[in-house]
């Protein structure tokens, strides 16, 4: 037996009192993870996205709005830009790689996107450097020539529907949908919550909001399903370009009369060069048809307000945790008057003060860290617990085991921000142990053991 | 004196202050000598400062004036560090109610002293083992105080008091809470441990049974 032992001892024969105040710890420091985690998640996940696509192209707007509609498939898309520019952009020498998007139908729930299979090349990074992985399956069947024949009419279309007269324009239009190929690529959270395997059938519905959409009367193939990417794409259905604009409901919205054209809601753009980028996008941006936003300075815009949250949220969190802390010392400090006798014995069989003052500052800190220990596993259980909600509201996945790492200057190594956590618990509940424990300290050995009257 | 002198008090004096601000002094220049191996029992009134002179004995009370020589080292010339940890190598206390520490097994209330004095856990415990085997309590070593009789707690008190081989053994109204044939049973066994460890021993009681059976005796409150 030793002090160590006296303070379990201590604690044990008051197990209610125990763990009620480390269960108040607990809740502050879960609260503390909970947030630290999440806010370095959504900061990781939002910058990594921005990185992983380096210029978003799409209609004048707001440049929030198309890059949380693009990047994360949050909020409405902000309109439909003409597919001409598009090409303008594949075909740029400046450009590495254009990759059209076109959006506004879903499947149960999750969002569906009109593309190409450039996202299945090398050169198709939402992150840095990873491109995407086809974890079953194989990727939809694209056929460049019938988008182009497809647009081409679709073009005709839009022209004759700007005319007073459409009818008499003598334009000819005739049914493709007989002809498309259609198939989809789904993301890992689409294919594991809704159970499909490949070769599923698939009906997208239009419309993302709900309530107003209506069925097509046409089936998909699903053809490949996505490695996990903890972004916005696992939750999305990939299909052709050529299938999505075949389907005569996209056809009447995605016309832009004015232009002659036909829409589309966004494109990727990788410029050959990093410096292209920075030299491009005022040059898009001068153009009356389109915008040009750089998803990384658009997420930092939007870091920097929503990290203003994150510190207030923080810091009423560690008011918690040094609430719940002080609530230890408190608990501990009531029971002193009842325990004064039993402090009396141990100094009469020959306890320093010193000791006794480490045994009440021990169990203060013992509970607080039991606590925070609890804690901050209970953080990360609660975002793995609204991992898949945080997915369907905020576009990323959170990682509950992320590593958390808390820079203490430029001289030291990163500590896990647990560490941190857990020294800060220690120091604060030392210090208000201090309060008990003065009082055990200061006892009157005498006077506290006379017998009980 | 003689070197085998364990304990020589020499004017001893000590005041409470009442609540009405008035000084009572209780103790008034006290002084004797307890041969080593030697035992004495303090009797007097109640309130007549029985407990305060164990106390100071104890160095857990300081006196107002003074002194108070343990094998030759003067317990309030130590720092109160010092004399916590010299109370734990050389002073038992056994306590009126026993004062066992609850949470705590009987081995473990036995243990206590040898821990604070600095002893391992380890060696504490083996020897805390050994002196309950002895008086009859191995079984009970894993008790907790409220799971023993009345006998049982107080033989865990007395050996509690008396594992670390004290110099000075002090008994606080060691029979108060027993019954006749307990109360006996405990004097013998303190006695006898007395004697094993070559302890001086000083009781205190109000009991006239008690106060026969010892030689040396002091009347406190009333004179000596």
């Amino acid at each position: 037996m030793n002090l160590l032992s006296l303070i379990l001892r201590s604690l044990s024969s008051r197990k209610t009192s125990t763990l009620l105040t480390a269960l108040g710890a607990a809740l502050g420091v879960a609260l503390v993870s909970a947030v630290v985690v999440l806010g370095h998640e959504v900061e990781s996940s939002y910058r990594n996205s921005g990185s992983g696509f380096p210029m978003i192209v799409g209609p004048k707007g707001s440049p929030m709005q198309l890059v949380l509609n693009t990047v994360y498939h949050l909020d409405k898309s902000p309109g439909l830009m003409p597919y001409r520019a598009y090409e303008e952009l594949r075909d740029a020498r400046w450009v590495r790689l254009a990759v059209p998007y076109a959006v506004g139908d879903s499947f149960r729930g999750f969002r569906v996107v009109g593309t190409t299979d450039s996202i299945f090349t090398e050169r198709f990074t939402p992150l840095p450097k990873q491109p995407l992985v086809i974890a079953q399956g194989r990727a939809f069947k694209h056929d460049s020539k019938f988008l182009n024949h497809l647009i081409d009419d679709l073009r005709g279309k839009a022209v004759a529907a700007s005319r007073p007269s459409s009818e008499s324009s003598g334009h000819h239009h005739h049914d493709h949908s007989h002809e498309i190929i259609a198939e989809a690529v789904v993301g890992a959270t689409v294919a594991r919550e809704l159970g499909l395997k490949i070769g599923d059938k698939i009906e997208p519905t239009h419309g993302v909001e709900g309530g107003k959409d209506h069925k097509h009367e046409h089936l998909w193939t699903l053809t490949g399903i996505l490695a996990p990417t903890s972004t916005a794409i696992d939750r999305l259905v990939f299909i052709s370009l050529e299938s999505f604009f075949g389907i005569e409901d996209h056809q009447q919205g995605a016309l832009l009369p004015d232009s002659g054209d036909v829409g589309l809601s966004a494109a990727i753009v990788y410029p050959a060069a990093a410096t292209q980028r920075a030299i491009m996008l005022p040059r898009l941006n001068k153009r009356s048809d389109i915008q040009a936003v750089s998803p990384s300075e658009v997420i930092r815009g939007l870091l920097d307000i929503v990290g203003n949250v994150d510190k207030v949220l923080l810091l009423e969190a560690v008011l918690a945790v040094i609430v719940a802390v002080l609530g230890t010392a408190v608990a501990i400090y009531n029971l002193m008057n009842e325990r004064l006798r039993e402090i009396a014995i141990l100094r009469a069989v020959g306890a320093r003060r010193f000791q006794v003052l480490l045994l009440v500052v021990g169990e203060s800190v013992f509970v607080a860290s039991l606590g925070a220990i609890a804690g901050l596993a209970a953080g990360r259980g609660l975002i793995a617990a609204v991992s898949d909600r945080v997915a369907a509201t905020a576009g990323f996945v959170p990682d509950p085991l992320a590593y958390v790492p808390v820079s203490l200057g430029d001289s030291v190594p990163a500590v896990p921000f647990e560490v941190i956590t857990l020294v800060a618990v220690v120091v604060v509940s030392a210090i208000a142990g201090l309060l008990p424990a003065a009082k055990a300290y200061s006892a009157d050995v005498a006077r506290h053991l006379a017998p009980p009257t | 004196m003689s070197s085998d002198t364990a304990l020589v008090v020499e004017g001893v004096t000590k005041a409470w202050r009442s609540p009405s601000g008035t000084d009572r002094r209780v103790l008034d220049h006290v002084g004797f000598v307890v041969e080593r191996g030697s035992s004495m029992c303090v009797t007097g009134g109640s309130g007549s400062g029985k407990t305060t002179l164990l106390h100071i004995l104890a160095g857990l009370v300081n006196p107002d004036a003074g002194s108070v020589i343990l094998g030759g080292q003067s317990l309030f010339t130590l720092g109160e560090a010092a004399r916590d940890r010299f109370r734990a190598r050389h002073i038992g206390y056994m306590f009126q109610v026993f004062n066992l520490v609850g949470m705590l097994s009987a081995m473990e209330n036995v243990a206590l002293p040898l821990v604070f004095a600095g002893e391992s856990a380890s060696s504490a415990q083996t020897r805390a083992g050994a002196l309950l085997e002895r008086l009859g309590l191995s079984g009970k070593s894993d008790h907790r105080p409220q799971a023993l009789s009345v006998g049982e707690q107080q033989r865990v008190a007395l050996a509690r008091a008396v594992v670390a081989e004290p110099w000075l053994l002090l008994a606080d109204e060691p029979t108060a809470s027993l019954d006749p044939a307990n109360a006996e049973m405990a004097l013998e066994l303190l006695a006898s441990e007395a004697s094993r460890t070559g302890a001086s021993t000083v009781i205190v009681t109000h009991d006239p049974a008690v106060r026969a059976r010892f030689a040396l005796q002091l009347t406190v409150g009333g004179g000596t």
